[in-house]
């Protein structure tokens, strides 16, 4: 699954594509995301880059992305498992042809191609090939209860968090997508996502805003592929240091009746290359139940200390709804390295 | 490798890189306008012109490059965006239609 920071995207007051090539966020990025990664971002700037502005060979420009993370958990005060795994190693290709871009992505580790050749046309584009319908905040972080949430059960639900799990391929797909002023909507289609025996439909749409020192965003999505409904909104305020971005999905049919799955998160960015942040994710399988609800907190620190290095560290726990037991505590710390 | 950065359709701007392009856009152009990337840029293609705003700002810093030869002939400071837009897309005080 293709990830993204859409913090970055609320603090600039501009949608995705600002920075990426893909118009919903992800994967590789434009000049302007390049120069960004490497001004913007980083608490300090080596000299012998400063006049980098990416991969280029004739006219195909290269990127990718890298994450490796360790999780260490504890039952209680007993240490139980420390894990350290490879998370994403994946190659971007990309290249305009007058009025085309023409985009591939190799998932090296899931051994998924990604290939998007996008038509553009004044505001708008249509997009044919391989890739993933675009829903809700594509957030860095899989484990987020309006992505795919907690792989390993906590709770012994039939799931925890949303089913945009990372092991979910790319498949065939038409979108449609068209950016007036700071508004941007999109329409596609797909051969099948999650299911593939039926085929689904999925719409975004976004909206930015910037009043006085405020940058705000806000937006919603769908996803329907056969039975399965999913709705989403999300939105943001951003002021200088500080940010404020929030999820709620909902889910039709995707265990038993209703589904909701929510996403808050605060940020402030001390100073350059060091962001602090708490977060709340929530998730409840079935509304009509009281007893399946799980709540996790986060408090994490963002380290960007050189141009195109993203490191976090992430205290979590996880507790379950109506009750005062804890499910373990978790390390979390993540290497995140892209050009 | 990474230097050869393909600069395309830029006809008044002096520099050589996207970085140093994207730099001055995002320093200089856009907080003076009070404007995003997208009031002149097709998102889908930074280098295109069919923004009819994109016309108009390179005959802006066409006449902004004119004007600070001569500024530097007189040993006066540069002029920028700034001092006719003052963070506006249209500045308060435009020239009289002739």
């Amino acid at each position: 699954m293709l990830l993204a920071i859409p913090r970055y995207a609320l603090e600039n007051g501009s949608s995705c594509i600002l920075c990426h090539v893909n118009p919903s966020g992800g994967g590789q990025r434009n000049d302007y995301g390049i120069v960004y990664g490497m001004d913007d971002l980083p608490s300090k700037l080596p000299n012998q880059n400063s006049s980098y502005s990416g991969i280029v060979f004739s006219h195909i420009q290269v990127g990718g992305d890298g994450r490796i993370q360790s999780v260490f958990k504890t039952e209680g005060n007993v240490p139980e498992d420390l894990s350290v795994f490879p998370m994403q190693a994946d190659i971007h290709l990309k290249t305009d042809i007058r009025k085309l871009t023409i985009g591939a992505t190799l998932a090296t580790l899931q051994s998924d191609l990604g290939l998007q050749i996008r038509i553009n046309q004044n505001n708008g584009y249509l997009m044919v090939g391989m890739a993933k319908p675009s829903f809700g905040l594509k957030l860095d972080d899989h484990t987020a209860f309006t992505r795919g949430g907690n792989i390993r059960l906590v709770q012994g639900s039939h799931r925890e968090g949303m089913p945009f799990v990372p092991t979910l391929e790319n498949t065939e797909i038409v979108e449609l997508g068209y950016y007036m002023g700071d508004t941007y909507f999109s329409l596609g289609y797909t051969n099948g996502f999650m299911m593939e025996t039926t085929e689904s439909i999925h719409g975004r749409f976004e909206y930015y805003r910037s009043i006085h020192e405020f940058n705000t965003m806000s937006g919603g999505s769908f996803l329907v592929e056969g039975d399965l409904t999913l709705i989403g909104i999300f939105g943001g305020i951003s002021r200088g240091p500080f940010s404020w971005m929030g999820e709620v999905d909902m889910a039709e049919n995707l265990v038993i009746d209703r589904t909701i799955a929510s996403y808050s998160e605060i940020a402030w960015q001390v100073k350059k290359g060091f962001t602090v942040l708490g977060r709340i994710d929530f998730f409840d399988e079935s509304v009509k139940y009281t007893e399946d609800a799980i709540r996790r907190t986060t408090f994490g620190l963002n380290y960007v200390p050189l141009p195109f290095v993203d490191i976090k560290f992430q205290i979590r726990s996880t507790q379950l709804s109506g009750r005062d037991s804890l499910k373990g505590i978790e390390l979390l710390s993540q290497l995140h390295i892209w050009f | 490798m990474g230097q050869k950065s393909q600069l395309k359709n830029v006809k008044v701007l002096p520099f050589k890189t996207k970085r140093e392009i994207v730099t001055f856009m995002k320093t200089i152009v856009a907080p003076e306008l009070g404007v995003k990337c997208n009031f002149c840029h097709n998102m889908n293609d930074y280098s295109s012109d069919e923004k009819d705003n994109k016309i108009v700002a390179r005959e802006m810093m066409d006449m902004v490059q004119q004007s600070n030869k001569t500024m530097n002939e007189l040993n006066f400071h540069e002029i920028s965006c700034w001092v006719c837009h003052r963070g506006n897309k249209h500045p308060e005080h435009p020239p009289k239609e002739k």
